[in-house]
């Protein structure tokens, strides 16, 4: 999986680089317009990241770029602007999905393997972690073969863990993934909690192991190690 | 109390003054010309009476006017001049006379000479002096009030004009004030200055929300690299759990940052009217989109939802805001709610009434929708919901109240 990460921001581009890296992501960065432009007339990619307030252009016309060039690439917006008109007309021009700054990395994540699952797979790619087996077009979870019953949040729960596994996920970030981030309704996470419970007990009753280790007062870590 | 009233006691005042000088003035004036006049008549006539007298003319006496007594010895010749009171018998009643009596040697004769002539009573022309002026005085009064019904009708038409003008002048409003021009000087100088004045501050204003804006942006790309360093942080491997939970407090409080950084630059934008597309929207709809919305801070909480919508309610208004504002005020009353408490959605003619259980609150009802008005300060709320709910029903022209009644709170919106 090849991207492209648009963003003028050096220690920000850095963190996404190294982090996608680490995800096991061929990335290739692009600090400005300019090197943007010359990189997207030159390669192709699976997916773009694109900061759309760059000093020497408008990431806007970048994306027309892209789509004009190669349509099947998808693009991720990432912009400072909480702004629907923003949003709407990233996604008009044909733009995938969209993020506002500040995010969680582990969001960033979520959302690009969301683009790469709906782009390159039509949605027909299974995830599987061990004896858990997810396949998103269906939103359907097996476990040891047997389908498991999970409501609509179990499901984007377990999701969201297993697209980030081995990674500290803060109970904030994970609220934000499932509820949105208008959610400041959340005084206390405890609520997650009977969510997740009820996750571990439809696998383990399907003879799954538990992966799921609480990081003490902070968040939730999913890992076999 | 108007300027217009304020000279005119002033005028009122100094010209009642001048009045008054003026009656004094012409009573004292009179009072000495008559009294130099009657004088004078006297010593004529006792001059007239010498003559006839030296002629050999026997001149007979009127009472009280002129007496003539034949002295036995003859004495010395004297003058005297006085003011005496007399009964005159014809009027029957005391009258001020003037008296001259002189004792003049004529022919070897000493007569007796008693002269008298009535003198006005000074109050007799007081009560006229004072009618006269009094009447002036009046007619000015009546002259004032007329010219300045005509003058504040229409020389301070403009001033008035422009005041209204200033008092509905907003700067949310992008509309530049325009005054309506005057001939008077001191209008067009203050028309000059007050359209100088509120152009600067449009632009100041202007330039303010923009920084605003600006900031607010640029506040988002640091808390974007802080946020994935404690991120980052959080995932190195040995880190202690010391260490863990100071990374994740840290995180906490930058996305607090975030919030609140995104929340007021949403307040200004509501401010400036960025959201003025409308449509027509379902109330109905819309509120159930947000109960299913926290469907599951519902059911954590065991809160008993109902709802009583009889009819739909359908406004014109922008989506997005009545979404914030539907959310927002939802939101507080889940929030907000106790264990196993209740929540109570009625949805009527032109009126929303979301009640909900809970505890008193501590901060001041009239303080509620005050922005960082917030009931427990350690609490991690941005304390800026109920001032977007408030910023929302200000640019709708709608109207919401808060109650607080058997530990339930109550909020109304009367659309």
């Amino acid at each position: 999986m090849k991207i492209l990460i648009v963003e003028d921001e050096p220690q920000l581009l850095e963190s996404i680089d190294s982090f996608l890296k680490n995800e096991g992501f061929l990335c290739e960065i692009a600090p400005s317009y300019f090197n943007a432009e010359d990189k997207l007339i030159s390669y192709d990619y699976d997916v773009v990241i694109l900061d759309i307030t760059l000093p020497d252009g408008n990431g806007l016309d970048l994306l027309k770029l892209i789509k004009n060039n190669n349509a099947s690439t998808g693009v991720l917006i990432v912009s400072a602007k909480n702004s629907l008109d923003d949003k709407l007309t990233g996604l008009d021009l044909g733009a995938d999905d969209y993020i506002t700054k500040p995010f969680h990395l582990s969001e960033l994540n979520s959302r690009v393997n969301a683009i790469i699952r709906r782009r390159n797979f039509k949605g027909e790619e299974e995830i599987i972690f061990n004896e858990i087996t997810l396949i998103p077009s269906a939103k359907e979870v097996k476990v040891n073969g047997n389908l498991l019953d999970l409501t609509k949040k179990e499901y984007a729960l377990l999701l969201y863990f297993v697209i980030n596994k081995n990674r500290v996920l803060t109970k904030e970030a994970i609220v934000e993934h499932l509820w949105g981030d208008n959610m400041d309704m959340a005084d206390n996470f405890d609520f997650i909690y009977s969510h997740i419970k009820n996750v571990r007990r439809k696998i383990e009753a399907n003879k799954g192991k538990n992966y799921l280790k609480t990081v003490y007062g902070i968040g939730y870590k999913y890992t076999d190690t | 109390m108007k300027l217009l009233q304020k000279t005119n006691r002033i005028y009122l005042l100094f010209s009642g003054s001048l009045f008054l000088i003026a009656g004094l003035l012409l009573y004292f004036l009179i009072t000495n010309i008559m009294n130099d006049e009657v004088t004078d008549k006297l010593y004529v006539e006792k001059e007239r009476v010498v003559q006839q007298l030296k002629k050999g003319n026997k001149i007979n006496s009127i009472p009280l006017m002129v007496e003539i007594e034949l002295l036995d010895s003859i004495t010395k010749e004297t003058l005297i001049v006085k003011d005496t009171n007399l009964m005159d018998p014809i009027e029957k009643d005391f009258e001020k006379f003037r008296e001259l009596s002189a004792i003049e040697i004529i022919d070897n004769q000493s007569y007796k000479i008693t002269l008298r002539q009535v003198v006005l009573e000074p109050h007799d022309y007081l009560n006229s002096i004072g009618l006269a002026l009094g009447i002036v005085f009046i007619l000015l009064l009546i002259g004032l009030l007329f010219i300045n019904k005509i003058v504040s009708k229409k020389l301070w038409h403009p001033f008035y004009q422009n005041l209204n003008m200033l008092k509905q002048f907003s700067l949310q409003d992008t509309q530049p004030l325009v005054l309506k021009d005057s001939n008077i000087n001191e209008f067009r100088e203050l028309n000059t200055s007050l359209t100088q004045l509120a152009k600067k501050v449009s632009s100041d204003y202007g330039l303010l929300k923009e920084f605003t804006e600006n900031a607010s942006h640029e506040i988002q790309t640091p808390l974007a690299i802080i946020q994935a360093k404690l991120e980052e942080a959080l995932q190195v491997e040995n880190i202690t759990e010391k260490q863990l939970k100071l990374i994740s407090q840290a995180s906490s409080s930058a996305q607090h940052l975030s919030k609140l950084n995104q929340t007021l630059l949403l307040l200004t934008k509501i401010e400036n009217h960025q959201y003025n597309k409308t449509e027509t929207i379902s109330l109905k709809t819309h509120i159930e989109q947000q109960l299913q919305k926290f469907e599951d801070f519902i059911i954590s909480k065991e809160i008993e939802v109902n709802t009583s919508i009889n009819k739909d309610i359908l406004l014109n208004g922008n989506a997005t805001l009545i979404e914030i504002l539907l959310s927002n005020l939802i939101g507080n009353a889940i929030k907000h709610n106790i264990n196993k408490g209740s929540l109570f959605i009625e949805l009527s003619a032109n009126k929303l009434m979301i009640t909900n259980t809970g505890e008193q609150l501590e901060v001041e009802p009239a303080y509620l929708f005050e922005r960082f008005s917030k009931n427990n300060s350690a609490s991690s709320s941005l304390g800026l919901g109920l001032a977007l709910v408030k910023k929302i029903i200000e640019i709708n022209h709608w109207d919401i109240t808060y109650q607080f009644a058997n530990k339930e709170h109550i909020i109304t919106i009367q659309f």
